[in-house]
């Protein structure tokens, strides 16, 4: 992990154009990496590659959707900011969930990667991606249905 | 409810299990968020319309991305070794050229040469003619051998050096460092 972090931090800065949250991007993903490390397989080159996007990505589409609204004085009650304050509260509850978890959900619905494709970044198998992008929805659709509180 | 919409109702019903036990495609979960983002959603699915809205959101802007920045790595690639194989084939034929000015010269440069083959003297430059060049083609390959390596380590560097664009050099050191 400690070869690879240049290239993660190079990778980051390319997305947000921000050396400090380039950083502070990569911590977050050596992190992830860390609580998992039982789990995986070397190299984990790609996967920290992967990781590191999503979590640019993810990044920047809550600045957008941080600094979308126009006003900040009168309360936006149109369909669109409701839509944006469902997509806000849904990844707070992604963000909560177990790491394996959330890194297959990120990888599947955030990058649009094939199963196969995700089985073979995290070096395991389809049927463990399948199961754990199973419970990582049910768990979403589950607290998004409470009140979406994680 | 006529027929057709409860039969998309079903339809719609099994796609939805089939999400949630994470075995649909990725066809299939586009199917879903954009009936779920349109208007005639089944009053019994209405349940599911935020969700599946806000799974389809986090998709949307992601995907014109990845295939952006794979396209844009691919047409690097495909320049960074059209460039080192114009280096590669520029250096060799420039080699072979210099092999073929020198055989002519060949015969002025070693008239008088010998071989002494079995004890015997041979001074007939027609003779000892091949041996000679067998001798010289020998030591130009080995030559070039050393020298293809070098070009090939040093056609990396020189492609580097002549992208002027930072980000592009970047990201062409990542490729060639992958």
């Amino acid at each position: 992990m400690v070869r690879i972090r240049p290239r993660l931090i190079a990778q980051a800065q390319r997305y947000l154009n921000d050396a400090d949250a380039a950083e502070d991007t990569v911590q977050d993903v050596m992190l992830k990496l860390w609580t998992i490390r039982n789990d995986l397989k070397v190299p984990a080159d790609n996967l920290a590659m992967t990781v590191t996007r999503n979590m640019c990505i993810s990044s920047l589409r809550c600045k957008k959707l941080q600094y979308g609204t126009a006003d900040g004085d009168t309360a936006d009650t149109s369909p669109e900011a409701d839509t944006q304050e469902h997509i806000r509260r849904m990844m707070d509850i992604v963000d909560s969930l177990p790491t394996m978890q959330q890194l297959i959900l990120r990888m599947r619905h955030i990058q649009g990667i094939d199963i196969h494709e995700i089985a073979d970044i995290m070096h395991t198998n389809e049927a463990n991606v399948r199961k754990n992008l199973s419970r990582a929805r049910q768990s979403v659709r589950d607290k998004f249905r409470k009140g979406g509180t994680p | 409810m006529n027929k057709n919409s409860g039969y998309e109702h079903e339809k719609t019903k099994e796609l939805i299990e089939k999400f949630f036990d994470g075995n649909t495609s990725l066809t299939e979960e586009r199917q879903l968020y954009r009936y779920f983002n349109g208007r005639n959603v089944d009053t019994g699915l209405e349940q599911y319309r935020d969700i599946f809205v806000c799974f389809g959101n986090m998709a949307e802007d992601c995907h014109d991305t990845s295939k952006q920045t794979r396209t844009t790595v691919i047409r690097m690639l495909f320049r960074t070794v059209a460039a080192a194989a114009a280096v590669i084939l520029t250096v060799i034929g420039i080699a072979r050229l210099e092999k073929d000015d020198g055989k002519t010269k060949l015969a002025s440069i070693y008239s008088g040469s010998y071989v002494i083959k079995n004890g015997k003297r041979i001074d007939n430059l027609k003779d000892i003619q091949p041996i000679i060049e067998q001798t010289l083609d020998d030591a130009e390959h080995i030559e070039r051998m050393a020298g293809e390596q070098n070009v090939i380590n040093t056609a990396e560097q020189e492609i580097l050096d002549n992208i002027h664009d930072k980000y592009n050099r970047e990201r062409i050191i990542q490729l060639l460092n992958n």
